[in-house]
């Protein structure tokens, strides 16, 4: 009837077990899907003027050099069509890599706040124990006296 | 001649108070008037007798004297067989003696112990009273063990929750929001282009995810709130508990002490009936006693008696004058008025008597006469 310490210890130990297994996860998914997330940024980012495997031009270059040869940029040349790829490229640039790094930050958020939640639970759950520990105690107390 | 010295007589003769033989010589016994003769021996008759109080012993020694047999015409045997009944009788005349005085002691005892009967003995009631004194300070013991336990107990939990709240969400790391920049700017500036047009696009993507960013800061912002409501309530939930459990303890304490009262007073309920069962006893013995006849309700011998008995044999005959065998013993006028029997609610005469023998111990019998008109007549 009397209380034992060791069965609360338990539930801790099996408590504290249980989140690191989550957290431990938890933050290796985030590594990977910060891997992920970040490799089309990288590419995105380098497509503009890194030349590519095989030795060509980045898009960029590759873009100006393409209306370079139909006489649509140079020096004194002021073409409309250059200046709306050229801006239509960077738009498209910018969306792409907008979209990309915020879906990244989200899934980042994301994991963010499945640790968050892990350690809550897990604060919560060492709260509880306590909480009825100390009922336990009193429970015992009032047996004890009850038996006399 | 008188048996008492008649060398002729037996010693069971003398104690039986034997009328004189006409002669001791001779085993013909003639027995005096008021007197018959009893295998050999005088016994007083009952209805011939002045006191007959004493009548029981006179018909026991006849009956003994009936069952012993005759004296024989040997002296021998006839001294044998006389000390034979002698001893007999004596022993008898000492239980019926017993009887009376046995049971005038024991009525005396029982009246004695009704005094104190039908109440519970101090001694039980302390043992209960010290019991009860014991049982209730264990309790109290006990309970300021369970309280102490208790309190401790919620005072571990208080002390945890106010030390370790649960704040992650308001710990937690802020939500980034990844900046978009034309980075093609400086590119398209050199080339003659203006990217002013991709601006609305490029404040469009910062807006929205610096709305995201918002977005999961306020969800941190009300998950905290939870939180904090949460560690609120826990210690309003401990204090509730603390409190439940010192009603639940002082609850238990009072039922202990009334089942502790409930078996005092259960005991004591017993105790009591046990004393009212010994007085009820009591009574019935000293009702069988008195109502049998052995003895008074006071369990006294009457003092009227006590003087007949100091010059009475039990067979009726003068102590100090053996040889006047046929004559009633003679008792002064002060011990007749006292033989005289009084009813004990007619107060008045009896204290009239009383205040008569104070004043004059030796009265004569013309005194008593002349004092006690109707009384006296009795006096001779």
């Amino acid at each position: 009837m009397a209380y034992d310490l060791s069965l609360f210890e338990q539930q801790r130990r099996n408590l504290s077990q249980s989140y690191a297994n989550q957290a431990a996860l938890n933050a290796y998914q985030k590594y990977l899907a910060e891997t992920q997330g970040q490799r089309p940024i990288t590419q995105l980012e380098e497509s503009a003027f890194k030349t590519t495997s095989t030795g060509g031009l980045g898009e960029v270059p590759k873009l100006t050099a393409s209306y370079g040869k139909r006489g649509l940029k140079g020096v004194g040349v002021r073409s409309g069509l250059y200046n709306r790829a050229l801006n239509q490229y960077s738009s498209d640039r910018a969306r792409n890599l907008g979209y990309a790094r915020m879906d990244l930050a989200s899934q980042q958020r994301g994991y963010d706040l499945a640790g968050e939640q892990g350690l809550a639970n897990y604060q919560q759950g060492l709260s509880d124990i306590e909480a009825n520990k100390a009922r336990q105690i009193a429970s015992d107390a009032q047996a004890l006296l009850a038996l006399r | 001649m008188a048996c008492a010295s008649c060398s002729g007589c037996t010693d069971l003769e003398k104690a039986a108070g034997e009328s004189p033989r006409t002669d001791c010589g001779d085993n013909s016994l003639v027995c005096g008037t008021g007197y018959t003769k009893v295998n050999g021996v005088c016994v007083k008759n009952s209805d011939n007798n002045n006191n007959n109080t004493l009548n029981p012993l006179n018909d026991i020694l006849a009956n003994y004297l009936k069952e012993g047999g005759t004296f024989g015409a040997d002296k021998a045997v006839q001294e044998k067989n006389a000390a034979t009944r002698l001893k007999q009788y004596e022993l008898e005349l000492a239980k019926a003696q017993a009887a009376g005085g046995g049971a005038s002691e024991r009525t005396k005892y029982l009246l004695e112990q009704l005094k104190t009967a039908g109440q519970v003995p101090s001694s039980i009631s302390k043992l209960l009273t010290s019991i009860n004194d014991t049982g209730t300070a264990y309790i109290g013991d006990q309970y300021d063990i369970a309280q102490k336990q208790t309190t401790s107990g919620y005072d571990a939990l208080r002390n945890y929750l106010t030390n370790n709240p649960v704040n992650t969400y308001s710990q937690a790391r802020a939500g980034m929001a990844p900046q978009i920049t034309n980075d093609l700017a400086t590119y398209a500036a050199s080339q003659g282009v203006n990217s002013q047009g991709v601006n609305p696009l490029i404040n469009s993507l910062n807006a929205a995810s610096a709305g995201g960013a918002n977005n999961y800061d306020r969800l941190l912002q009300t998950l905290a709130a939870t939180q904090r409501a949460s560690n609120e309530s826990r210690l309003a939930e401990e204090q509730m508990s603390r409190t439940i459990s010192g009603t639940n303890l002082s609850q238990l304490q009072q039922q202990a002490l009334y089942q502790l009262l409930q078996q005092k007073q259960k005991a004591q309920l017993e105790a009591q009936q046990q004393s009212v069962a010994r007085q009820q006893a009591l009574e019935d013995a000293v009702g069988t006693l008195v109502g049998g006849g052995y003895t008074t309700a006071t369990g006294e011998v009457p003092s009227w008696l006590s003087d007949l008995l100091k010059v009475v044999k039990p067979d009726g005959t003068n102590k100090g004058d053996d040889t006047d065998k046929n004559n009633p013993p003679q008792l002064t006028a002060i011990q007749q008025l006292k033989a005289i029997p009084v009813k004990a609610t007619n107060t008045a005469l009896n204290k009239r008597i009383d205040n008569f023998i104070a004043k004059n111990p030796n009265a004569t019998v013309a005194q008593v006469q002349k004092e006690f008109t109707k009384l006296g007549k009795n006096v001779k």
